[in-house]
């Protein structure tokens, strides 16, 4: 009796461990925002923090919105005083990192937005990675403009 | 055990000295801030006459750099990241100049100039300018046209060969200083900061006054 008891405690939490584990399996997405652009412009850029808190390496392989057409992952880089772009099949999210799309980095390049955006609006990113997983993140407009000044 | 012989005194006046002059070179050198104070072109050079055409489609040459100081950039709308930031910094320097006491670095001119005519027309380049300041101008014209100005100041662009209408281009990513002669007086690398944009526009304006 007494070693069914264990052998059920055990179980239960192997599958305590297991519930445990799916929740925070995934990585976690913060700070997602978008570069407010000038009307017309038909290509944005988007930028997150994604913190990959598990034991697990993983890779941002697709990213989409339903706010635009279509969506990739581009690198920047200056090199030689020349400005290139570079796109990224993968973005790397390695295990127990915190990595950056930043300015002047790697970034979301999204295209033909379905409609104008504007800073304060919100919009969904959806990021597909290695292992299968959907990351659904939401990510707010911003003006990085200086404030606005009158102008003589 | 330790007595200060003549020949020690020397030492030490020696280091003394020594120590003077490093300080007094610590204090006269430039600042770090300087190193992002752009790089002189020394001396100015003047720029070959092109033809463009501004966000108006009226023609934009070397005329229209003469008489102001002008700040250059050379990108395309479909750069959703380097571009922007370089012009979100120049609308910052731009703010900055308008409280700056000489009206000539007040009257400083940005000039946006697209290297992707082919996706990049006038209605187009004028409201992506404009977008990020009000005054600032923009300008573009035939592959060849904006290859004769490049070439003139030493930048580069490229359409690089990729199928589709989602081909990239590479640019100079520099912002280039231009005195009222029309002559190619500073570049500032990437990545620009505003204020030392402006330190240097009004540095500029202030030397050249002084010396002409």
């Amino acid at each position: 009796m007494k070693r069914r008891n264990a052998m059920v405690l055990v179980a239960g939490l192997m599958l305590l461990h297991t519930a445990l584990d799916a929740a925070d399996i995934a990585p976690v997405v913060r700070d997602a925002w978008v570069r407010e652009a000038p009307p017309n412009a038909q290509i944005l850029a988007a930028y997150a923090q994604i913190e990959n808190a598990t034991d697990q390496a993983d890779a941002i392989v697709a990213v989409s919105s339903d706010a635009f057409e279509k969506a990739e992952i581009h690198h920047s880089e200056v090199k030689d005083g020349v400005a290139r772009m570079a796109r990224l099949k993968r973005f790397d999210l390695p295990a127990r990192q915190v990595v950056k799309l930043e300015p002047g980095g790697a970034h979301v390049m999204l295209f033909n937005p379905k409609s104008p955006l504007h800073a304060g609006q919100h919009l969904t990113l959806r990021f597909t990675l290695h292992s299968g997983k959907t990351l659904n993140v939401d990510a707010d407009v911003r003006n990085t403009l200086p404030p606005a000044e009158h102008h003589h | 055990m330790f007595a200060p012989t003549a020949r020690t005194k020397k030492h030490v006046r020696y280091a003394f000295a020594l120590a003077c002059v490093a300080a007094a070179a610590w204090w006269f050198a430039p600042r770090d801030e300087h190193a992002g104070a752009g790089e002189r072109v020394q001396p100015p050079r003047a720029l070959a006459d092109f033809q463009l055409l501004d966000g108006d489609n009226q023609p934009f040459t070397r005329a229209r750099l003469q008489g102001k100081w002008s700040l250059l950039f050379f990108g395309y709308t479909h750069c959703p990241d380097v571009c922007p930031v370089t012009l979100s910094e120049l609308a910052r320097s731009a703010m900055l100049l308008q409280h700056a006491e000489d009206a000539a670095a007040r009257a400083v001119q940005v000039v946006f100039i697209s290297v992707d005519p082919a996706r990049d027309g006038p209605a187009l380049i004028k409201s992506f300018a404009q977008y990020f300041d009000a005054r600032f101008l923009a300008a573009t014209g035939s592959v060849e046209q904006l290859t004769a100005l490049t070439d003139s100041i030493g930048a580069r662009h490229r359409r690089l060969t990729e199928q589709g209408a989602d081909y990239r281009v590479e640019h100079s990513s520099d912002v280039w200083l231009i005195d009222p002669q029309a002559h190619l007086y500073a570049k500032f690398p990437a990545p620009q900061h505003a204020q030392e944009l402006a330190r240097s526009v009004i540095t500029a304006v202030h030397n050249s006054e002084g010396s002409s």
